[in-house]
């Protein structure tokens, strides 16, 4: 049972695993994989593979142009990614995308070449991978890509697309209807409605897997019973018995099918399969998947190799080709097998012959792939390392039948059952055709085999498929690999009724007792006599051309060597020609019937006979169109005369020396004539490879023609996109514009070069700029030559990045302006230019003046304010009767509150450094006697005020009564800071013994509560024998 | 207070009266004549025509108008002077940064030790 395609691979059914669906397109796929993707919901739980015609000096922008069709997420495929559900990925150009592992695998394709079926490529290893796992999809596109990829998702059991419709037809229907003519696409339809079907094979896998698995034993339906009910039904209609088949395989194709056909259980199924005979047809047809993969049952091809080769091959030379018939070839697989082992024999055993494998389809699509010759690798498993090596080149991740091979076969379209057939033929080889023909068109095409094969050629069958009703027509060579041989007939002829439709009359035989009509009687008979009394006849039309051929003209006409032709001159045996030809011409020129009596043919089996050929026009058929019925009558033997006179003699002897003559001349003629041919040969020879390079040629153009078009519609959609993103630029810069008109300030952009840019209407004020300055250098500019700096300003902010801030003061028009130029940063945040903005700010800056004007004039006052106090204190006193001294430590008081504002008013009422506030303090005396030493510590306002005045009090009283008021006395000042504390040690030596003041005293009073109130601090005094020691310590 | 055997003449500008006195009666106290005072610019160019000075103390403000014309008369005569002024250093013109600079309110020892700086006394 080697056609039914048994699981070769562990049996593994996962519907946890994402559907996978990969996707073809090319020319007009944009269009179609919008309409796919927008039917299917965001979370469908499937992966989507997108892969195209891509040209690989563009880069692809489909990623972009799909992710705004579909809520899913849209990625370039890279190496390695893992696939995941509800993602889309998309294949990037110059690249060849396969899948391993749920894994998608790139590679690169060298520079320069290109890969020519990506598609197929792609669904053969996703097939591979994926098994039932894998759906593929051919939408529009040409050059009929993907063909063979879907042959193998197929047989692996996945599930097969191609895109139909009448009112959203693929643009390019070319890939969609070569995949539809290989018999393996389960669904042509729409585009649009890709996305339903789907999800329903989404949600039918689980019920695939319950069926396949079988194991539900309450299922409703018992598996091996509904076999048994199928099997039945099935041989009933295709004469094949299934019942023998593993079950799991069945099932396997069983439940494809429900799930093509969304049927639920079993039972519903047999009872659709007795109702539709199509379904059981398609049902078989699953059944039978006969991918005709290179070497399909290597042993029957081994057989022939053994049998039939050798035998083909010998006795040949240049004038006698090897000559074999391969109808319905579909892809070619089966026709470039059998071109290897002939090329093989000859080239083994030094045989030079040619060799001509007709190979013809009615599907002219499945043709163009097969003429082509190039195969994914998933196609070529059955062929040896050594025969890939020899008879194909690898190009890119496929396999290209190599010329030599390919040079053996002529593919043409031609229809089995209703064209004439080729003739003489070595060998035909139909393997899997009959086994979709019912009993009556098996009844017409074997015996048309059997006419197309020289006596004793071979016929060659699938396993499945039998002739054993024809044992007078064929012997059999080889039963068991279908191998027949022709047995050699008298009355070889071709059964042309064929040439009809084929009579549906498998219900209505004549034999079912009706009654017959006077009309149907009268055809009836009319039909006996035409068949039985009538000559054989050919009606034509006036250039020679075959209409139509009556029966009985097996020994006469034959299909001439090359090409199929329907011209009857190229048909009839060569003797007839010149007469016939002679004929007919008078014949279209009069109008009159004609006759040519007595002419020699001799048959195939050598036998002389004589023939008259009578040529009429055809009554009835139009004047443009004139037809002619040229009649073939085996002629009586003419009885020679047996009288004879003299004068008959003479004419007689006339007529011979003229016949004679004429025949010389004929002769020469023809000699002529051959020799013509003979150029006309060579010339065709030649036109032939011309026509073989054309062709490739031909091919290269159409990929690449696939390839500029679906770029042109890429290219297409994203024009489109850009006009909506230029009109939304277009409302940002009128935006942009009215912000710069309406905008005090004035700003001006530079590139890198300050170089000017752009400016707004208020900088055009400010630097006298005109339209015509755009791209001068800003500083070059006169209007700004009150700005040198302006370079390196700008060059500072180039190398910081951050913003630079001046204050510019412009002479002419007295006002003060604060410039900023801020860096301008490019879509990567790298600095490719300044902003240079000027603000007017003549009236902060007027207000800054005034106010400094009110600070010094404030500070001014203040001192002025002491100086008068201290002159009334003075005066005013002055002559009274005070204590001599009170008057001057009072006077130095306000002297030392004076001392300690100017200290302020110099900082700017800022902060006064410690040193400064005790060095002040002692200034007046004796630098030498006077220590101090510490940190720089700055103190606040207040704090400074503070500390003045305790030093003040301190250096009052050391003149009065310590250290100062003698000649010899020291002081040491030392201040230290730590955790935010001020520590300050004033320490007397030398002078006079040290007396504790008066508590009430008001310098104690001062001291204690400046250092304990205001500054919040601590005070400790020690008073030792040789000066007064404290200490003080305060936050600051 | 004692007398110097020859005392100087010296010239006070300041528009102030009370200070003016004030400064006055200190410089007297060293046993110094008072040129002045004089309260404004005009004035004290009087002074100076009519008088023969040694030294002089200046006020820079003097109500709308400033000591600057008193103290380029002065510097011109090669007379020694002294501002004496609420302002710091650094807000008055740079030219006239050269001379000293007392801070106001002046206290008579600072005051004393200027003067005798001005005329040249250890």
């Amino acid at each position: 049972m080697a056609i039914l395609n048994t699981s070769e691979y562990p049996f593994i059914m996962n519907t946890d695993l994402p559907l996978i669906v990969g996707i073809g397109a090319s020319a007009g796929g944009i269009n179609a994989l919008t309409q796919l993707f927008e039917a299917v919901p965001p979370r469908s739980g499937m992966a989507f593979v997108v892969v195209t015609h891509l040209n690989p000096d563009r880069e692809s922008l489909l990623h972009s142009v799909l992710q705004q069709k579909t809520d899913m997420n849209v990625k370039v495929a890279r190496d390695g990614d893992a696939i995941e559900a509800d993602t889309v990925y998309v294949m990037p150009e110059r690249s060849v995308l396969t899948i391993k592992d749920g894994c998608i695998r790139l590679k690169q394709t060298s520079p320069g070449a290109r890969e020519h079926k990506p598609i197929d490529i792609f669904f053969g290893s996703l097939a591979e991978d994926q098994k039932e796992n894998a759906v593929a999809v051919v939408l529009s596109g040409g050059d009929g890509d993907g063909t063979l990829g879907v042959k193998i998702v197929k047989e692996q059991g996945g599930v097969t697309f191609a895109q139909t419709g009448d009112s959203d037809a693929p643009l390019n229907a070319e890939m969609p209807e070569s995949a539809i003519a290989s018999g393996c696409i389960d669904f042509a339809i729409p585009a649009a409605q890709m996305g339903q079907k789907l999800i329903e094979i989404r949600d039918g896998r689980a019920m695939l897997d319950a069926l396949v698995l079988a194991t539900d034993k309450d299922h409703d339906a018992d598996p091996s019973e509904v076999q048994a009910i199928i099997s039945e039904i099935l041989r009933k209609q295709s004469g094949h018995d299934f019942s023998g088949y593993k079950s799991k395989t069945f099932f396997r194709r069983v439940a494809r099918r429900m799930q093509v056909k969304q049927v639920g259980d079993l039972d519903a199924y047999c009872a659709l399969l007795k109702k539709e005979s199509d379904e059981v047809k398609a049902l078989f047809r699953d059944l039978l998947i006969s991918v005709t993969n290179f070497f399909r049952d290597s042993e029957a091809f081994e057989a022939l190799e053994r049998e039939v080769i050798p035998k083909l091959c010998e006795n040949r030379d240049a004038k006698n080709p090897v000559r074999i018939w391969v109808p319905a070839c579909t892809t070619g697989e089966e026709v470039y097998s059998l071109a290897i082992l002939i090329s093989e024999h000859l080239e083994d055993n030094s045989i030079v012959a040619p060799v001509q494998i007709f190979a013809t389809d009615i599907d002219a699509p499945a043709l163009a792939v097969a003429r082509q010759g190039r195969y994914p690798e998933q196609l070529l498993r059955k062929v040896s390392q050594k025969r890939l090596a020899r008879h194909f080149n690898r190009d890119g991740a496929s396999y290209v039948v190599c010329k030599k091979v390919r040079e053996m076969c002529i593919f043409s379209p031609h229809n089995v059952i209703s064209d004439p057939p080729f003739s003489r033929m070595d060998m035909v080889s139909c393997r899997n055709l009959l086994i979709y023909f019912g009993a009556d068109l098996q009844h017409q095409v074997i015996p048309t085999f059997h006419y197309a094969l020289k006596p004793a050629g071979y016929l060659f069958l699938g396993n499945s498929e039998s002739i054993s009703q024809y044992s007078d027509l064929f012997s059999t060579v080889d039963k068991k690999n279908r191998i027949f041989q022709a047995t050699d007939q008298g009355n070889r002829r071709w059964n042309p009724s064929g040439m009809m439709p084929p009579v549906h009359s498998k219900n209505i035989t004549p034999h079912d007792g009706q009654e017959l009509s006077d009309i149907q009687l009268r055809h009836k008979v009319e039909r006996h006599i035409l068949e039985q009394h009538t000559p054989a006849h050919a009606v034509i039309r006036d250039d020679g051309e075959i209409v139509f051929v009556s029966g009985g003209t097996g020994g006469l006409l034959e299909m001439p060597r090359g090409a199929p032709s329907h011209h009857l001159l190229d048909m009839v045996p060569r003797e007839v020609r010149l007469e016939l030809r002679a004929t007919l011409h008078q014949v279209v020129e009069s109008r009159r019937s004609a006759t040519r009596n007595d002419l020699k043919v001799t048959t195939a089996s050598g036998d002389v006979q004589r023939l008259n050929i009578k040529v009429e026009p055809l009554r009835g058929t139009g004047k443009k169109d004139q037809l002619f019925v040229v009649f073939f009558q085996p002629a009586e033997s003419a009885a020679p005369d047996p009288v004879g006179n003299t004068d008959d003699d003479r004419r007689q002897e006339a007529a011979e020396h003229q016949l004679c003559e004429l025949r010389e001349r004929l002769q020469s003629t023809v000699e002529e004539y051959e020799t013509a041919l003979e150029e006309l040969k060579s010339s065709n020879e030649e036109l032939v490879s011309v026509n073989e390079e054309a062709q490739s040629t031909n091919e290269e153009l159409e990929a690449s023609k696939e390839e500029m078009q679906s770029l042109n519609e890429e290219l297409n959609t994203i024009n489109a996109e850009l006009s909506g993103s230029i009109q939304e630029l277009d409302h940002a810069n009128a935006d942009l514009r009215n912000l710069f008109d309406a905008t005090q300030i004035a700003t001006v952009f530079l590139d890198g070069d300050l170089v000017i840019r752009n400016f707004t209407p208020a900088a055009a004020e400010l630097f006298n700029l005109r339209a015509a300055d755009l791209g001068r250098p800003l500083p070059e500019l006169a209007s700004v030559s009150d700005y040198p700096e302006l370079k390196d300003h700008i060059r500072e902010v180039f190398d910081s990045g951050s913003v630079y801030e001046h204050r510019l003061y412009r002479r002419e028009n007295r006002a003060h302006y604060l410039v900023r130029i801020t860096p301008y940063l490019g879509g990567d945040e790298t600095v490719e230019g300044a902003v240079v903005t000027l603000v007017d700010v003549s009236s902060l800056a007027k207000a800054e003046e005034h106010h400094k004007v009110l600070i010094a004039e404030l500070n001014h006052r203040v001192k002025n304010m002491l100086g008068v106090v201290i002159t009334i204190v003075k005066t005013s006193l002055r002559g009274k009767d005070l204590r001599s001294d009170a008057l001057e430590t009072l006077t130095n008081r306000l002297h030392g509150m004076a001392r300690a504002y100017n200290r302020l008013s110099e900082r700017s009422w800022t902060e006064v450094c410690v040193r400064d506030i005790v060095k002040g303090e002692l200034e007046p005396f004796d630098p030498d006697r006077i220590q101090t030493s510490g940190p720089d510590v700055s103190l606040k306002p207040p704090q400074a005020l503070a500390m003045s005045m305790v030093i003040h009090e301190l250096a009052t009283n050391a003149i009065k009564y310590g250290a100062l008021s003698n000649k010899d006395g020291r002081i040491e000042v030392k201040w230290a800071a730590k955790n935010s504390r001020l520590a300050l040690e004033w320490v007397e030596s030398g002078g006079p013994v040290a007396k504790e003041p008066e508590r009430n005293g008001f310098g104690y009073v001062l001291i204690h509560g400046q250092i304990e109130r205001q500054l919040n601090g601590e005070l400790e005094t020690s008073f030792a024998a040789n000066g007064l020691s404290l200490k003080m310590e305060f936050p600051y | 207070m004692t007398a110097p055997e020859n005392p100087s003449r010296i010239l006070v500008v300041e528009d102030e009266w009370l200070i003016a006195m004030d400064t006055a009666m200190m410089i007297e106290d060293e046993g110094h004549l008072v040129v002045g005072p004089a309260a404004n610019v005009a004035a004290a160019m009087d002074l100076i025509k009519d008088n023969s000075i040694d030294a002089a103390f200046l006020d820079i403000t003097l109500g709308t108008e400033d000591s600057f014309p008193i103290a380029e008369k002065l510097s011109e005569m090669s007379v020694p002077l002294t501002f004496i002024s609420a302002y710091e250093r650094q807000e008055i013109p740079a030219e006239f940064r050269k001379f000293d600079m007392l801070p106001k309110p002046i206290t008579s020892l600072f005051l004393v030790r200027q003067m005798d700086k001005m005329l040249c006394k250890p």
